[in-house]
């Protein structure tokens, strides 16, 4: 606020000097150029962006400001300066004669060759010039983050970042996200990446509940290498997140408000043609049926339902309604911001708040979230400097259990059903459950208000550094960070009783005994580090030596309750319900401990070579096996500084190569916990007894050996790699870019391989088996006009990663990711990792589906075949950015993804249903099955291609039959697209037009969108290759779980003061 | 400076040395046991062998016309075509190993121990019990290696007929550990005879016997086609060996709560939460079991009312037709089984199958341990009169029914005098009257009818393995009464049944490299089927 004043102060100042200059003009001519203040605006040339921080000096002498935040200055020029310098890192300084001019506005354009000097945090907190580093680091803006609204930090970062895969697991609101760099290494454990915010480790769940708003900047470190010092977890690469701070001698005021609209933008290919109906061959109309093989829409007048008790009964026309696509709804997401930052010489702070309100697609889910923060940092002494970060984030859910039921029962609703008529299921008959039409599935409203969860997550993060530097060679860190979550939930279905009519007219109609879950837990996360670090300059030689000591602590503490059948409907407390309720418990405590060196020598500011070493102990292993050490080793030359002749060419404006070579260890014992909570890897070494159901009776206790075989000496497993390439920019920086080549190879993975039951167990934990990554990520962007009105940039980012598993053991095969239904997600060797297994049809040497000579049908080979990779082997992204007339911005992002499969597990309840629409793709007659063949009667073993015998039936017997969609590969299809994934357009309204309202500094309005178009190939009729069923590692499975994907289209206005 | 220096050394080397083990040592696990001992897992082994009979009647029971679908439920593709695949029953293969993990830990637990012997016998006693339930329903299964954990991931599979004879042997071993050891009693968790080894001797006896009757193959007038290890089994026992006389009942202390309920009463009849469950309300009986009841087969008035609702007029159903063709629903909120009053939470105790909540759960029942001796007399491998077994076997089936939750016949049930007039009441019959059998082919008929008869909802497995074995209770045609094959059968036998279930899909998963080539369902034999 004090900044506000201090404006409205110089604005009146301004017009008394004016006046006076006006009065005196003739006068004081001479005195009047001598002490003149001259203001103006400095923006970025790529972005027309205010760019704060830029150094305003009057050339010559030692006069000189800086902007603030939205790029504005004010400086009194004495009589002998005649030049502005305009000067920031990694930007071309500019020159301006001051003439007479009292206000100068410039824009500064990127300089390829002082990026270099940028600097970026990394590892450790540890400051490090781009030049310095041998490992491909990408960095991501804040505007770049946020330019598509996402309410999600990890969302925002889709497709911006090569080799940076992020998959939003599933729709709905706050969906999972799954976070991948560089593919994924470990079979079964944890391949997200480290996520840091402000130099301090936080469990990746935080990534979902973080305000984007309060993010200054994310650096991407893709690989192993640069991110080795954070220890183990950071095998998997680093997202290191910086918060926005206040800013010296600057008071900015924000406040912004954005509201989007959520809306179902793909919808699976269903049939229009039949209505209720079971039976084979005959397709008669039965009005309470769900399954859709009656016959074929003719618009007469048809009863659906059984009549009510009173005899009413309903009638609707016989014709295919769009109900089915118009259950899900629009939802709406309103999100408000407000910042405040402001600083001294000596202190900043930074606060900052969000609201954050969304209804989904899904009729009644609900999320809020609060979002708060508070910065700051202050200078002790010239020595000691503090640096305070804290958030606090509450989340609350108001969302249906029955997510995967509601799809299930909205497939089986034939589509001449007036299915929205049956929203008010309390007080209309025909809605309520006791008159609904169908006689096996519930009405989707009834099983969405009957099945409710509330949860409420809060997330306080926090954490301290205190740097003190005695010397100018030596200074010390010591930070402490604590992450602690506080989660509670409430999961309940009511009673519902059906009437005696219903029961005697309905058998499948069984009475709902209601059900309350209770669960409290929390999670926390401190972490602590020492670091010293040592600088020494030798001639053309610089030295640095940073030794390092880290501590973190996991613990969790869960309990929860279950009562089964309420005794008085409505009421959902544990007390109040039938029989004994089932407690579950659980307490995690991991530590661990790691030091660490971290040497570089740089020579002439253009060879930089870094090594750094850590050793980790931890609690989870067994005292021979806690302790690991692993190295790695970086390498940067830029040549355009080291080679004279490369030195100030038109055509290579910079150069830089760089390689890298890391050895990362990680416990990756997975989750060992039997009832709830986070295990972090925890007492895994030992096989467990656990009580059986219904144990103990009475005091009669028992309990039942485990269903898990551990291998008595389990240890870390290694992910070793290199990776080379070169960041480069051409034509005075036009273009640039970047390409590297990684290759990594992780072994002695610990995994829970499934193995036969015949052993007495199911799973077998142990080390064995390498899977390895290799691939390349590569960004080009060109800028062929770049000036103060208008710009244009476009490029993109393009990832090949082809991960494959080596081995694994002689006696293991493959090992599975996710059990269930007939295709799965494994661990295959000499396969693509993720690989798809799963049944199939007989087949001959050609590939052709056998079928029977009498029947035609089809039948399953027992064998388990491999039906396709997972994860995707190309990923590209397309970005576009177009500043025209001054104030306009245009942004789009295209992404693509291709050469890899998803099995979809809905689409047996498609054809189930008769709802999908290949199950009317031959009428609903017999037919021959496509590319089939018969054995040969004259040859036995051989096979002749099928023309003429069609299947003995081709209504619900065959699409709903074990034989047909038993075949998991009925339902693989590729998982290719082509997605738009984020538009945006922005428009800044003129300083001009503000400065009349004497309060604003800035106001921008923006509209964008997100997922506005989704491409996929003809035979993927089910959903979203992007989601899946869980974000563990068994990628490539989709269910009913996660419901039809979703486009986003909304506005923001955002002002400053 | 050098003090920074210190300090910074100094707290390294502290953490790193001395403290840094007590920090660490802190991963013993809080939530769950590392340790137990054959006390602690006897009791829920038992209890978890008997749940898993659910499992295994029902899936006996869709295959021999015990259960059928019943209106207002779909999806029954499967058990209407027996077109199988490897998902289909699947789960009896695991929780099988799953169980049998548990005695094959008590006994290498007490092996050697003469204090635990009797543990050790049980053990092999069960372990000899469920085997023989897996090599019934799958052939060659594991077993020499199984059970091994890590010493064996990917166990071979075993002849069928090589275990069986290895089952005879340990239960020998077990007959003779209870007999000749100095064991403690077991005074708490043996929740099946309460530490009565006498009687885990007479069961022992009879699973053999059962072992050894069903090796003994199809009962072939004059041409027996028994293998010699069976004829020289059948000599081991002698004219003291006692079978069991009553039924061999498992209750741990079943309550009216979640997970504790008789697991047969929660699976087909009410939850905990008192709701009807769906496995209950899908499934009638099909017209052809009924037929032994209501008089077109046998007239059965008295186990007629304790087995079905409203008998006769309870709804039945063929396997196949489908829903909405008219057939019948389950009985107005409740199941077909169930004949106590009340639905819901006000269930009453009754007696029948489905008795109350608290009922035990029978493994082995008397019956069919004197229906066994019965075949063994006819066939000559025991000493010992037929009929006496014959009839014995059908009043231990009335007594099983006729007994109240508490495990006791209940007050105004008369096993010993209904069973005499069930046979004055069908004089004709020689299913019923033991004396109209005269053939050798009537007598093993009558025999294992009245095990159909017997085991009636509470063991179709069993029920399934005696029909595949001898080929009765007789069917033909496609008459509702006259067979339990579906009317969709899609199989190549005579019967349009299957022979046989597959391997489950974990197995052709983790063990590929074992598991036998080429099962079908409708020709690999389990080797005692020897049509």
């Amino acid at each position: 606020m004090s900044n506000l004043i201090y404006s409205q102060k110089q604005t009146n100042m301004k017009k008394i000097l004016l006046m006076s200059l006006f009065l005196l003009s003739t006068l004081l001519h001479e005195a009047m150029a001598q002490d003149r203040t001259v203001t103006g605006r400095v923006t970025e040339a790529a972005s027309n962006q205010g760019l704060p921080g830029v150094t305003v000096l009057v050339q010559g002498t030692q006069v000189g400001t800086s902007t603030d935040v939205n790029g504005n200055y004010s400086i009194k020029v004495p009589a002998s300066g005649t030049t502005l310098v305009f000067s920031f890192i990694g930007y071309t300084t500019i020159e301006r004669p001051v003439g007479n001019a009292t206000a100068i506005n410039v824009s500064l354009g990127t300089d390829a060759k002082a990026l270099n000097e940028v600097v970026v945090i990394g590892a450790g907190g540890i400051e490090r010039q781009v030049k310095e580093q041998g490992y491909k680091t990408t960095q991501v803006t804040s505007q770049e983050l946020t330019q598509g609204r996402s309410p999600n930090v990890a969302t925002g970062l889709t497709g911006k970042v090569a080799g940076l895969q992020i998959n939003a697991v599933s729709s709905g609101l706050n969906p999972n996200v799954r976070v991948v760099l560089r593919g994924n290494r470990s079979m079964t454990g944890n391949n997200q990446a480290l996520i840091v915010i402000d130099n301090v480790i936080v469990p990746s769940e935080i990534l979902g509940n973080l305000n984007p708003e309060d993010i200054e900047n994310i650096s991407v470190l893709t690989g192993a290498s640069g991110a080795a010092l954070y220890g183990s977890a950071a095998s998997n690469g680093a997202i290191i997140i910086t918060t926005k701070k206040g800013r010296k001698g600057s008071t900015d005021v924000r406040v912004a408000h954005t509201t989007t609209l959520e809306q179902v933008s793909f919808s699976p290919k269903l049939q229009n043609t039949f209505g209720s109906g079971y039976a084979e061959g005959i397709q008669g109309y039965v009005p309470y049926e769900n399954q859709q093989y009656g016959p074929a829409f003719d618009g007469s007048m048809v009863q659906i339902g059984k009549p009510l008790a009173d005899g009413s009964i309903q009638t609707v026309p016989y014709s295919a309604r769009n109900d089915k696509y118009d259950f899900w709804e629009t939802g709406v997401q309103n999100q408000t911001d407000f910042s405040l930052s402001s600083g001294t010489e000596k202190s900043t702070f930074f606060i900052s708040g969000q609201r954050y309100a969304a209804t989904g697609t899904t009729p009644g889910d609900e999320y809020k979230r609060v979002a708060l923060r508070a910065n700051a940092s202050t200078s002790i002494t010239e020595k000691l400097k503090l640096n305070i970060s804290t958030s606090y984030t509450q989340n609350d859910y108001d969302i249906t259990t029955a997510t995967s039921a509601v799809y299930d029962n909205l497939l089986n609703t034939p589509a001449h059903i007036p299915l929205l008529n049956y929203s008010d299921w309390q007080t209309d008959p025909f809605a309520n459950p006791n008159g609904y039409y169908n006689e096996y599935y519930q009405n989707p409203y009834f099983a969405i208000d009957n099945n409710r969860r509330d949860e409420q997550n809060n997330y306080l993060l926090g954490n301290v550094e205190l740097k003190y530097a005695p010397l100018n060679w030596l200074d010390f860190t010591y930070r402490v960070g604590l992450t602690n979550r506080n989660y509670s939930r409430k999961d309940w279905q009511d009673v519902f009783t059906y009437t005696d009519y219903t029961h005697s007219i309905s058998a499948s109609k069984n009475n709902v005994a209601g059900a309350v879950y209770d669960e409290m837990s929390y999670n926390r996360q401190l972490t602590s580090e020492f670091q010293t670090q040592f600088t020494k300059d030798l001639n053309d030689f610089n030295f640095r030596l940073i030794l390092g000591n880290q501590t973190i602590i996991n613990n969790y503490k869960g309990i929860s309750t279950t009562g089964t059948g309420l005794v008085n409907p409505g009421l959902f407390n544990i007390s109040n319900r039938v029989g004994e309720a089932v407690p579950a418990e659980g307490n995690y405590l991991r530590r661990d401990i790691g030091v660490y060196a971290d040497f570089t020598v740089g020579f002439r500011d253009y060879l930089f070579v870094h090594a750094t070493g850590r050793n980790d102990w931890t609690s989870i292993l067994a005292k021979e096996n806690r302790s690991f050490f692993y190295p790695a080793v970086d390498i940067a030359f830029t040549a355009t500084e080291a080679i004279p002749a490369l030195k100030d060419n038109p055509i290579l404006s910079s150069l830089k190569l760089r390689g890298a070579l890391s050895k990362v260890g990680q416990v990756n014992l997975g989750s060992t916990s039997s009832g709830i909570g986070g295990a972090f890897g925890t007492y895994a070494l030992l096989p467990t007894f656990t009580p059986s159901a219904g144990f103990p009776f009475g005091s009669l206790t028992g309990y039942s050996a485990g269903n898990t075989l551990v291998s008595p000496n389990l240890e870390p497993e290694f992910t070793k790699g290199y990776e080379f390439g070169a960041d480069f920019s051409l034509l005075n920086n036009a273009i640039d870019g970047a390409v590297t080549y990684y290759f990594t190879s992780t072994t002695n993975q610990t995994v829970v391989a499934g193995v036969s039951s015949a052993t007495g167990y199911t799973g077998f934990r142990t080390n064995t088996g390498e899977v390895t990554n290799k691939g390349i990520e590569t960004v080009l962007h060109y800028s062929p006009i770049n000036t103060e009105n208008f710009g244009l940039t476009f490029g993109g980012n393009y990832t090949y990663n082809k991960g494959e598993v080596v081995s694994i053991s002689s006696d293991l095969p493959r090992i599975n990711l996710s059990t269930g239904a007939s295709g799965q997600v494994y661990a295959a060797a000499g396969n693509l990792f993720p690989v798809l297994i799963g049944s199939d049809y007989l087949r001959d040497t050609e590939g052709r589906i056998i079928v029977d000579r009498t029947t035609g049908l089809p039948s399953i080979d027992p064998d388990q075949k491999v039906l396709g990779n997972t994860e995707p082997l190309h990923r590209l992204g397309l970005n576009f950015e177009f500043r025209f007339l001054k104030n306009f911005r245009l942004t789009s992002l295209f992404e693509y993804r291709g050469s890899y499969y998803r099995y979809h597990t809905g689409g047996s309840t498609f054809d189930f249903s008769g709802a999908s629409y290949r199950s009317a793709s031959f009428n609903r007659d017999r037919f021959v099955i496509p590319n089939s063949s018969v054995e040969d009667a004259d040859n036995p073993g051989t096979y002749i291609a099928n023309t003429n015998i069609t299947t003995a039936y081709g209504g619900p017997d065959f699409w709903t039959s074990g034989t047909v969609s038993g075949a998991a590969s009925t339902y693989v299809t590729s998982g290719d697209y082509w997605r738009w994934r984020e538009a945006s357009l922005s428009y800044t309204i003129p300083t001009a037009l503000l400065a009349r309202t004497k309060v604003i500094k800035a106001a921008t309005i923006s509209l964008q969108g997100r997922n506005l178009w989704l491409y996929l190939p003809k035979s993927n009729q089910w959903t979203d290759p992007d989601y899946n069923f869980t974000d563990t590692n068994a990628i490539g499975i989709t269910s009913l779980a996660q419901t039809p994907p979703t486009r986003y289209y909304g506005a923001t206005i955002s002002v400053n003061f | 400076m050098k003090k920074f220096f210190r300090i910074f050394l100094f707290s390294a080397l502290a953490l790193s040395a001395v403290s840094c083990e007590q920090f660490l040592d802190i991963n013993e696990n809080p939530n769950q046991a590392t340790a137990s001992s054959p006390q602690q897992v006897l009791p829920n082994a038992l209890t978890v062998t008997a749940a898993n009979l659910v499992s295994y009647n029902d899936y006996g029971a869709w295959h021999v016309g015990y259960v059928v679908n019943a209106g207002g439920f779909g999806g029954w593709g499967t058990q209407w075509t027996y077109n199988y695949t490897t998902s289909t029953y699947s789960g009896l293969w695991g929780s099988t190993y799953d169980n049998l993990e548990d005695y094959d830990y008590i006994e290498e637990q007490t092996e050697g121990n003469e204090v635990l012997a009797y543990y050790n016998a049980i053990a092999k006693i069960m372990k000899a019990y469920n085997f023989q339930m897996l090599v019934d329903t799958y052939g060659d299964v594991p077993y020499t290696e199984a059970l091994g954990g890590v010493e064996n991931l990917t166990p071979k599979y075993d002849d069928a007929e090589t275990i069986y004879q290895d089952l005879v042997t340990q239960l020998d071993a077990a007959i003779s550990m209870i007999d000749n050891s100095a064991a403690n009693a077991i005074t708490t968790g043996d929740v099946m005879f309460n530490g009565d080894m006498e009687r885990w001797k007479r069961f022992a006896n009879t699973v053999k016997l059962r072992i050894l009757i069903r090796a003994s193959r199809k009962p072939i007038a004059g041409n027996s086609q028994t293998p010699e290890w069976v004829t020289t089994g059948f000599t081991s026992f002698g004219a003291s060996t006692a079978f069991l006389t009553d039924d061999a009942i498992v209750n741990p202390g079943y309550a009216a709560t979640a997970g504790k309920q008789n697991p047969f009463w929660d699976y087909y009849h009410l939850t905990s939460a008192n709701a009807t469950t769906s496995a209950g309300r899908s499934r009638i009986p099909s017209e052809y079991v009924f037929s032994f009841y209501d008089g077109t087969k046998i007239d059965d008035p008295y186990r007629g009312d304790v087995t079905y609702r409203s008998f006769p007029s309870t709804p039945t159903n063929q396997l196949g037709i489908s829903p909405g063709d008219g057939e019948a629903l389950a009985p107005n909120g409740t199941i077909a089984w169930y004949v106590g009053s009340g639905t819901g939470a006000s269930a009453s105790n009754t007696v029948g199958l489905f008795k109350g909540r608290t009922a035990g759960t029978p493994i082995f029942l008397a019956a069919e341990s004197y229906l066994l001796q019965a075949e063994a007399n006819v066939r000559g491998f025991l000493a010992g009169d037929a009929k006496t077994a014959f009839d014995n076997g059908i009043t231990s089936s009335f007594r099983y029914l006729y007994k109240g939750v508490d495990n006791a016949v209940a007050a105004g049930y008369d096993p010993v005098g209904d069973a005499a007039a069930y046979i004055t009441d069908n004089p004709e019959n020689y299913l019923v009257n033991f004396d109209l059998a005269t053939t050798f082919d009537q007598k093993v008929e009558a025999i294992i009818t009245q095990k159909y008869i017997a085991l009636n909802m509470m063991y179709g497995a069993e029920a399934w393995n005696e029909y595949r074995r001898t080929g009765y209770p007789s069917i033909s045609g496609n008459i509702a009464t006259s067979t339990f094959a579906s009317t969709q059968s899609t199989s190549t036998q005579a019967d349009r049944l299957p022979v046989r279930i597959l391997y489950p899909a974990t197995e052709y998963s983790f063990n590929p490299n074992n598991i036998p080539a080429d099962i079908n369902q409708f020709t690999s034999r389990i080797f005692w089927d020897i049509d």
